[in-house]
Parts: C-alpha cells; sequence; structure tokens
C-alpha cells in the first residue's frame, strides 16, 4: 500500500468537525478521485495529508505513507517527503508562484531542492520535456517571463510542471482542472491517466463529477463525511445514495442545457 | 509619467545633497568651524556668497558640512535597522507563536515612547552625543520598521506561492530569505525613503534642541537655533538652513512617494 488515510478527522479548536472519519487507500499507479460539493472538506483533506493544516485545527487519525504516519513524522523527515515522493498542485495557479522570481528559476528550484547541483543545459532540457509533455509550447519564452505575465491556463500547467520534475509517487490534484478550457481540461485529464498508466499514483480532488471517468476509484463526499465509495464504474452506473444520483443529475442537466 | 517625474526628481535632489555632503571639504571655501569676528553677520559677498553667521563663520561651509550630519547619521543608521526589521519581521511572522508575540509585544512598547524622550533620558547616561542619537532613533524607529515589515509580511505569508514552498520541501530560513523578504521588500523600501525624511528632521530637532550634539556645531538644526537670538537682524541665517533640511527631506519624499505609485501600477496591471 502506498499511501493510506486511516479514520482522519480534522476539527477546528472550537470543537466543530469539517471531517470525519474518513479512511481511504491509493495503490501504486492508481487514480482516486474525492468528489464533492463545495465545502465538502475536500480541500481540508488534501491539505492535511500534505501536512499543510496550521495550529488552528486538531487532525487526528493516520496518513500511512511507505508504512510510516507522516502526521507524527519530525519536521525535517517530512520535508524529506514532501516535494520529493508527495507533490501538491494548488488550486489557484495565480497566486501560487513567487511573483518576483521568472518561472525558469522557480523550477530549477524547486528541482534542486531534492537533487544535486547540475549544469544549466541540462536542467534547460529537464524543463523543455517536461513543459512539452504538458502540451506548452515556446517553453523559451515561457521559462525566461515572470509569473503575471502568463495567462491562468499556462500558469495551471506549470503548476503540474512543477509538481512532476522531481518525478513525485503521490500526486494530490486539488482543482487542478478549474482553469482550464474543456478542450485543454480532456487532454490534461489524459495526460494524467498516462501518468498513472505509468506507475504514478494521484489523488484527484473536483466537483465535477463527469472527470472523474478517468480515475479508478471514486469518494463521494457530502458535509464532511464519505458517503459512498468504490470503484469508478460501479458507483457511477449503480449510485446507491440519494446525493450521488443527485450529482449525477445535476452534470447531465449541464450537459444538456447547451 | 507623473512618477517618473517625481523619481528623477527625488534621484537627482538625493544625489546632489549628497555628492555636497561627501565633497563638502573639496569644495567649502572656508573651515566650518573658524570665526572671523571682523565678519560677523555679514552680507554675501564673494568671498562668503552666503554670508557669515553671528561669529563670522562661513555660512555656506557650515550648510555643506551639515549635510554630512543628517545624511551621514539617518542613512547607515535606517540601513542597519532595515536591515534587522527584515529579517526578524518576516521571520516572526513565518514562525508565528511565542516568538512574534514577543516581537509584536516589544513593537508596542517602544511605540509608546516618543524619540525626544528618550533622547532627553539617554543624553545623561551617555558620554558621546552621536551615540545618544544613534540609540534614541533607533529604538523609535526600530518599531515602526518591524510593524511595517510585519503587516506586509502577514499578507505575503497568505499568499498560495508560501505554501507551495513549503511543500515542494524549501526550510523556513529558505522561505524566509528566497520567498518572505524579495516580496516585501518594495513595500518596505517606499516605507524605508520616507523614514529617512523623518529621521533627518529628528535629528536636526534633537540638534535644534540642543540635546546630543555640541553647541556649535555644523548642523542644519543647531545652526538654526544658533540663528535665533538674530531673527530680526539676520533672517536669512535661518532661511537657508530651513530651506536644506525642507529640500533634502522632500528629495527622499518625492522618491518614496514616486516607488509607492510606481509599485501601486504594478499591482493593478497585475490584478487585470
Amino acid at each position: 500500500m502506498l499511501l493510506e488515510v486511516k479514520e482522519l478527522t480534522v476539527s477546528l479548536a472550537s470543537g466543530k468537525r469539517i471531517s470525519e472519519h474518513i479512511s481511504f487507500q491509493v495503490e501504486k499507479g492508481e487514480m482516486l478521485s474525492i468528489v464533492g460539493s463545495s465545502g465538502a472538506g475536500k480541500t481540508t483533506i488534501c491539505m492535511a495529508v500534505m501536512g499543510l493544516l496550521g495550529t488552528s485545527y486538531k487532525t487526528q487519525g493516520k496518513v500511512i505513507f511507505h508504512e510510516k504516519d507522516i502526521l507524527t513524522m519530525h519536521e525535517k523527515e517530512r520535508r524529506q517527503i514532501y516535494g520529493k515522493e508527495i507533490c501538491y498542485i494548488m488550486q489557484n495557479p495565480m497566486t501560487a508562484f513567487n511573483p518576483s522570481i521568472k518561472i525558469g528559476r522557480q523550477l530549477e528550484r524547486t528541482y534542486l531542492q531534492h537533487h544535486n547541483h547540475i549544469t544549466k543545459a541540462e536542467m534547460l532540457i529537464i524543463q523543455e520535456k517536461i513543459l512539452q509533455k504538458l502540451g506548452l509550447e515556446d517553453t523559451e519564452r515561457i521559462l525566461k517571463s515572470y509569473p503575471f505575465m502568463l495567462s491562468g491556463g499556462m500558469l495551471q500547467r506549470l503548476m503540474i510542471a512543477a509538481a512532476l520534475i522531481n518525478q513525485p509517487q503521490v500526486l494530490v490534484a486539488d482543482e487542478t482542472t478549474t482553469a482550464i478550457d474543456a478542450c485543454n481540461r480532456m487532454e490534461l485529464m489524459e495526460e494524467l491517466r498516462k501518468l498513472c498508466d505509468e506507475g504514478m499514483s494521484i489523488l484527484f480532488v473536483t466537483h465535477d463529477i463527469s472527470l472523474t471517468a478517468y480515475s479508478d476509484k471514486i469518494l463521494i463526499m457530502n458535509r464532511g463525511k464519505v458517503i459512498e465509495s468504490g470503484m469508478t464504474k460501479n458507483v457511477l452506473e449503480n449510485p446507491k445514495e440519494e446525493y450521488t444520483e443527485h450529482l449525477l443529475y445535476a452534470c447531465h442537466l449541464e450537459r444538456r442545457s447547451f | 509619467m507623473k512618477r517618473k517625474v517625481q523619481i528623477t526628481a527625488g534621484i537627482m535632489l538625493i544625489t546632489f545633497f549628497v555628492l555636497v555632503a561627501v565633497c563638502a571639504p573639496i569644495f567649502a571655501p572656508h573651515n566650518p568651524n573658524t570665526t572671523n569676528l571682523a565678519m560677523k553677520n555679514a552680507a554675501p559677498c564673494m568671498e562668503y556668497p552666503f554670508g557669515c553667521d553671528q561669529l563670522g563663520r562661513c555660512e555656506l561651509s557650515r550648510l555643506m558640512y551639515g549635510a554630512r550630519y543628517s545624511l551621514g547619521l539617518s542613512i547607515p543608521v535606517l540601513f542597519a535597522l532595515a536591515v534587522t526589521a527584515l529579517f526578524f519581521g518576516c521571520y516572526s511572522c513565518y514562525k508565528g507563536g511565542i516568538f512574534s508575540e514577543i516581537i509584536r509585544l516589544l513593537c508596542d512598547i517602544l511605540m509608546a515612547f516618543p524619540v525626544l524622550v528618550i533622547a532627553m533620558a539617554l543624553v545623561t547616561s551617555f558620554d558621546s552625543p552621536t551615540a545618544c542619537i544613534i540609540i534614541a532613533i533607533s529604538i523609535s524607529m526600530l518599531a515602526w520598521f518591524l510593524r511595517m515589515v510585519r503587516s506586509y509580511a502577514k499578507t505575503e505569508c497568505g499568499k498560495e506561492y508560501i505554501e507551495a514552498a513549503q511543500i515542494s520541501g524549501a526550510s523556513g530560513l529558505r522561505i524566509v530569505f528566497r520567498h518572505l523578504i524579495p516580496n516585501v521588500l518594495p513595500q518596505f523600501v517606499v516605507y524605508f525613503t520616507t523614514g529617512i525624511a523623518s529621521v533627518i528632521i529628528s535629528i536636526s530637532s534633537f540638534a535644534f534642541l540642543g540635546v546630543g550634539l555640541v553647541q556649535g556645531t555644523a548642523e542644519w538644526g543647531a545652526m538654526l537655533n544658533d540663528a535665533r537670538n538674530s531673527i530680526y537682524t539676520n533672517p536669512s541665517l535661518i532661511i537657508y538652513p530651513g530651506i536644506c533640511l525642507v529640500i533634502c527631506c522632500a528629495g527622499f519624499n518625492l522618491l518614496g512617494e514616486g516607488l509607492r505609485d510606481a509599485i501601486g501600477k504594478e499591482d493593478e496591471t497585475n490584478a487585470s
């Protein structure tokens, strides 16, 4: 088992629970989708898995990666895992880059965080390869520009590039496809699927149930609780809960309105 | 366009005063402290272009040497303060917890004392007048600088790129130096330049009140004080140092305001 979340409960200092008893497992080369409407606690789970929740939250349960609990790990040890083994793609690409450093330099620093020093030419090859893989052309210009010079869609993909540059084992993608148009979204999902087939595990968080068709397993959340889970095909074809049916219905309705 | 004019004017004025201060020994026509009683309150002439003061000292030379005190004290002291404030402000904001609270409390306590009160309290316990001025300025300005840096850093800390750096495995110090400080710096530079202007004025006001500097020092504030007695007989002695103070502070303020507008513009284009 690569990543296992056991009975994860996140609550505020006041005692209000944001998510309760969340458990799931992600195996190597598997894509797990977490679906739910806004405020269902999807992002909170991602943050908890990434150890990003501040002191105002209380976390109970276990997040086990390679048989070690990340939540109780020492900070130094954790730093070795984040960015190298587990990477996170942030929700808002516009603010996720340092505004005062050029994109190329930021990608380089992300890489050097976990690797030994390499020459400029070698770095450029790595960067170009990864950008082209994500369908970004004109790499030279992109690498030399500041974040505010690029569009949201481009930054979104660069965000993914920054996550992939260290070749992580687990990728946590939080609403990654929201800033991208429908056409590119499909391409991106296919790209993510391909990464999965190459052995990467992906935790894919979305509010759009139609995108889960690319994933192996699905987890449906409502108000901080998991209400349905299983193989994507089974859940989408025979939903057991009313809420799941509601989500699917809303998705169909959206299609028909065109 | 307007901000360009402001920035250029500010830089030109500052450069002018810095040059005057640095080259004072070369360009000053006389020693600023040599008295010539025959020329008491003399009108401007070829030898004394700005006339002489009540002790017959060359007014122009004294004005030129005066720039050395104002700029020579304020810029290095503030620079050191800025570096300290940037590091501690950003680091405490990023780390949070008890360290951050202590710094916040310290700021609140220091801000309660006006700079003049601190200077007067210190003057009795220090032999060296410059040390007294430096410490008084440090105590009063450090709190404001830390406060400013912390408020800027708080906003930056909330942005996602700091989180992104965290989850890419960067250590605390690395985040502070590579991500936080470079993004706090532009806003802080604006505050810093306007801060210099206010410090120049406080140094002069110390000298005017006779706190710190030795009587008779060629400093603008001290010169204003000396000229008070001859306000009716020779008012130009008050006007010259006053004008110097105004123009010098205006230079720093113009630069600061221009920079602030320039940074504001950049933010607007970012948002759109």
